[in-house]
């Protein structure tokens, strides 16, 4: 064998180089594949399609508190939040709606934000935790646009949430969503008296203000119960 | 039920029971003529024929293998793909029992199966492509300890996790019999099973690359590293996820009335979960194997014929499954983890059979191209694997839950999975 | 592996020098060395006695036209090959190289590949698996296999290993008759070689093949032209095979040792953050975890 001067670290320089260039794209690409879901909601209703479980829309892509509201990406680790059909359909049209300020905490579990219906407010849990960055003016100027688009134009807050990953194990979406709103329905099934029931199972769905509908008197607290968050 | 029913038997009957419980659970449950049988059997039973003849006129009746390729589909592909297919065992069990993922526990017991079955299925292979297995104890019993050798660490690791991956399966197998006592007994060894299980698949997931290491000038360079075992190693970890995220998809479907609705709820976001792993390694993967291009100064290959192959091989089932897995955690798609997860499982096919068929040798006049026996025996090992799969998952609790007995005697932090039901 | 290569990797070769030597080795004439060959491929001139010979010599079937031979087979170890070269036609004869550290022997799980300590590597019949990891590790592909047998064997040149317990030289350097093999203890040859190729600059090329490659081989050869052209494979290295898999080898007690500590205690570290755990495994419906208004 010829002697070559060989240099067994010819190449440790540029080795080093390509892991500068690794540590340099890591926490960007970490910070990528961990940001938040891109779905957002506005997208969320043009990709999927509407899912109906039996009276109530249930847009996949969203993740749903069994309190009855949603959380849905919208953009890097923030979410937008509103209260779903069902918690909507129930209520009917709030006259008013009360919303915290931008900048507050929410505590995921804890009752964000009311909706006053008749003088009388429910109090609705948040699905996440995190602060709050935008809130739906025109929400509050016009609680209807809620009835209309609950998911869409009806949402209430913006929140950061950074730590949204390690919870979104206690919120439902997909097949446990519909399973749950299924038996959400059931229950509220089982509250009709017969000739409500008669009515709207004749294939009507049922009308904003449900829980009025059931019982006019104490409606107030048929919708606690249904929406409770136990 | 049925595990109740023999329970309640067993207790009753005893040794003489258990006999006729076995007998009767080896007949089968579902119906006999699928399409699935009807296409498998005809290959099983072709492939024993096949290895009938192999067994009696020699290895050259049967497999195109030469002195100068003298391992082709039977190593790199049953043995060295398919183990590293195997992985999601190990990663799986490290996930759940050393990290306490619990989220992935659902999924815990159907992969460790799969991989227990692929390394009795897999390795047992090597039988067939061993001239001489009769001999196959020699390294076992104490008369020739080559400790020298590679293949020895090898072989004694494979011997030695099939036994700690069935440790970690055998709750269920205790569960479906009825054997309480043994039960517990057995399910606390599982930490000691999976920290030992996890330990030698490093070891033999790399050392299965290390077996190339002195096949150095017959390796193809930009396949060929002194890092082969740490490629093997790290690759392994997504190969093995990605087979848990293809196959959990089939199981699914076909297993669909087996599956409890626990299991089912939370197979969406365990996919989701799989898929991050598997885009961070691979990340990663894909500067490893730039360095080693540095490290070798190896890019002016990058131009040959074979360098475009290794490109292909990097870019589209390498960097692409990368980018659809990262995709699909980002959109929480499905769809995508599964596309992911297929391209992955072809890039790893890809790479084994690159470092041990189609880059080995691969200057030599005569390419070796394996025979359609070679070809049947393998699809006849993946099938009959896949008859054995079938055979336990229709048994035992692997996708289904527990016996509610088995369920109340876990630790009470896990008490809460039934009220899903 | 070979009691040189052993007490290397145990790190105490230094120690092995000041050692006084003992036992056979110590006793021979000449050196220590284990014995070789050394092949000057000027003198060849293809004449296939060897091929005779060691046929003989080794019960193998007489080889019926060992010219159409090019390569070592599993009924002929040893084969003459002819090569146009810029200095007209050189043959050379190939066979197993019997390496000081061969990589088949360390690549054995059964050891039935042995490296001898008078220089053979050896194949036992009833250890061997026919796994073939030898001729894969092998870098010159020494070691054949009976394909077509159902009990099949590995058959490679052994150096006559039999005829040199009994002090004979191997049947083929025996038997040739242009004085082109040489046999002997493997430092002796190479200082013939070093002799030969100084006193004679224009008919050898300054490289005695074998003399580094893989760490040194027991067949040596000389040469009038480049080895490339005469077949030999020149990437091989001079570092030994078995070196290669050394420090993965040494890391598998380590991580053995290491592994299963840290996971314990990753384990343990789990298990304290069990609670957090638990809570997002819960089923549904959910429990709300904090009850806490916002503040």
């Amino acid at each position: 064998m010829n002697p070559v001067v060989h240099d067994p670290f010819a190449t440790k320089g540029a080795e080093y180089v390509v892991v500068l260039v690794f540590l340099a794209v890591l926490p960007l690409f970490w910070r990528y594949l961990n940001g938040a879901p891109l779905l957002a909601p506005s997208r969320v209703r043009a990709a999927q399609r509407q899912v109906l479980s039996g009276w109530f829309h249930l847009p996949e892509g969203a993740f749903y508190h069994p309190g009855h509201t949603w959380a849905a990406p919208a953009g890097a680790r923030r979410f937008r939040v509103g209260l779903d059909d069902f918690a909507q359909k129930l209520l009917g049209t709030a006259s008013r709606i009360s919303l915290p300020e931008v900048g507050m905490r929410l505590a995921k579990g804890a009752p964000a934000w009311g909706v006053e219906v008749d003088g009388r407010r429910i109090d609705l849990p948040a699905p996440v935790a995190g602060r709050i960055v935008a809130r739906n003016e025109a929400a509050l100027r016009d609680p209807s646009v809620i009835n209309g688009d609950p998911y869409g134009a009806g949402w209430l807050l913006e929140v950061e949430a950074p730590r949204f990953t390690s919870g979104a194990g206690s919120l439902l979406r997909g097949d446990r969503a519909k399973r749950w709103l299924r038996r959400a329905e059931d229950a509220l099934r089982l509250r009709m008296s017969p000739e409500v029931g008669a009515v709207l199972q004749d294939g009507g769905v049922p009308v904003p203000g449900i829980a009025r509908a059931l019982s006019e008197e104490a409606w107030e607290e048929l919708a606690r119960e249904l929406l409770a968050t136990r | 039920m049925n595990q109740a029913g023999f329970a309640s038997t067993a207790r009753a009957v005893g040794a003489r029971g258990l006999w006729r419980f076995l007998v009767s659970e080896l007949k089968p449950k579902g119906p006999l003529l699928t399409a699935f049988n009807l296409i498998s059997a005809p290959i099983i039973v072709a492939a024993a024929v096949i290895l009938a003849i192999r067994f009696t006129k020699g290895l050259s009746s049967v497999t195109n293998l030469s002195q100068d390729v003298p391992w082709g589909l039977w190593i790199g592909f049953d043995v060295v793909t398919g183990v590293a297919f195997a992985g999601g065992a190990y990663v799986l069990t490290f996930l759940v029992y050393i990290l306490r993922q619990e989220r992935y526990h659902s999924i815990v017991r159907v992969t460790v199966l799969n991989g227990f079955l692929a390394y009795v299925f897999y390795a047992g292979a090597l039988l067939f492509d061993l001239g001489r297995p009769w001999k196959v104890v020699n390294p076992i019993i104490g008369n020739s300890f080559g400790v020298s050798s590679v293949l020895f660490l090898v072989a004694w690791h494979f011997m030695l996790y099939m036994i700690a991956a069935f440790v970690e399966f055998s709750p269920a197998v205790a569960e479906w019999l009825g054997l309480r006592r043994a039960r517990r007994a057995l399910s606390a060894l599982t930490l000691g099973a999976v920290i030992f299980g996890v330990t030698l698949s490093m070891l033999h997931q790399s050392g299965l690359g290390a077996l190339y290491l002195m096949a150095k000038g017959k390796i193809h360079p930009l396949w060929y590293s002194e890092f082969i075992p740490l490629y093997f190693f790290v690759s392994s970890v997504f190969a093995g996820l990605s087979l848990v995220i293809f196959e959990g998809t089939i199981s699914q479907r076909v297993f669909r009335n087996r599956i409890s609705e626990d299991h089912r709820a939370r197979h969406d976001d365990i996919v989701l979960g799989l898929s991050k792993i598997c885009a961070g390694t691979m990340f990663a993967y894909v500067f490893l194997k730039v360095l080693d291009i540095v490290h070798g100064q190896k890019f002016g290959l990058l131009t040959t014929p074979m360098g475009q192959w290794y490109l292909v091989e990097m870019v589209a089932f390498v960097l692409v499954p990368l980018a659809v897995f990262t995709e699909a955690v980002r959109w929480r798609s499905q769809t995508l983890c599964k596309v992911g997860a297929a391209l992955t499982l072809v890039g790893i096919l890809l790479n084994r059979l690159n470092v041990t068929i189609i880059g080995f040798q691969w200057d030599i006049p005569v390419r070796y191209i394996p025979t359609v026996y070679e070809v049947v025996v393998t699809l006849g090992v993946v099938l009959a694997e896949i008859w054995v799969f079938r055979w336990v998952i229709y048994r035992m609790p692997v996708l289904s839950m527990p016996p509610t007995w088995a369920m109340d005697a876990d630790a009470p932090p896990v008490a809460a999975p039934r009220a899903a039901a | 592996m070979n009691r040189r290569g052993f007490l290397k990797t145990l790190g105490l070769a230094g120690a092995t020098l000041t050692l006084p030597r003992t036992g056979k080795a110590a006793e021979t004439e000449t050196g220590t060395a284990p014995y070789g060959v050394l092949v000057d491929t000027t003198r060849c001139a293809g004449c296939n006695s060897c091929t005779y010979a060691c046929a003989e010599a080794n019960g193998l079937p007489e080889p019926e036209d060992p010219e159409a031979v090019t390569r070592p087979t599993t009924d002929q170890w040893t084969a003459v090959r002819g090569f146009e070269t810029s200095k007209g036609e050189v043959f050379v004869k190939r066979q197993c190289m019997h390496c000081l550290e061969p990589a088949c022997a360390s690549a054995c799980l059964t050891t039935a590949m042995k490296k001898t300590d008078d220089g053979p590597v050896v194949w036992r019949e009833d250890k061997c698996m026919g796994c073939r990891f030898c001729m894969v590790s092998c870098p010159f592909s020494g070691p054949k296999f009976e394909y077509s047998s159902a009990n099949p064997r590995i058959r490679k040149c052994v150096l006559c290993a039999d005829r040199l317990r009994e002090g004979a030289p191997p049947a083929c350097v025996e038997n040739c008759p242009e004085e082109a093999l040489t046999f002997g203890r493997r430092d002796d040859l190479l200082r013939i070689a070093h002799k030969r190729i100084a006193n004679a600059p224009d008919r050898y090329v300054d490289h005695i093949y074998g003399e580094r490659e893989v760490g040194g081989t027991s067949w040596l050869y000389l040469a009038g032209v480049p080895f490339e052209e005469l077949g030999f494979p020149t990437d091989v290295g001079e570092t030994s095979y078995p070196s290669l898999t050394a420090s993965f080898l040494y890391s598998v007690p380590m991580v053995l040792t290491l592994g299963p500590a840290l996971m314990l205690g990753m384990a343990k570290a789990a298990r304290r953050d069990e609670n957090g755990e638990a809570a997002s495994a819960a089923a549904i419906p959910p429990a709300v975890e904090d009850e806490e208004v916002r503040s």
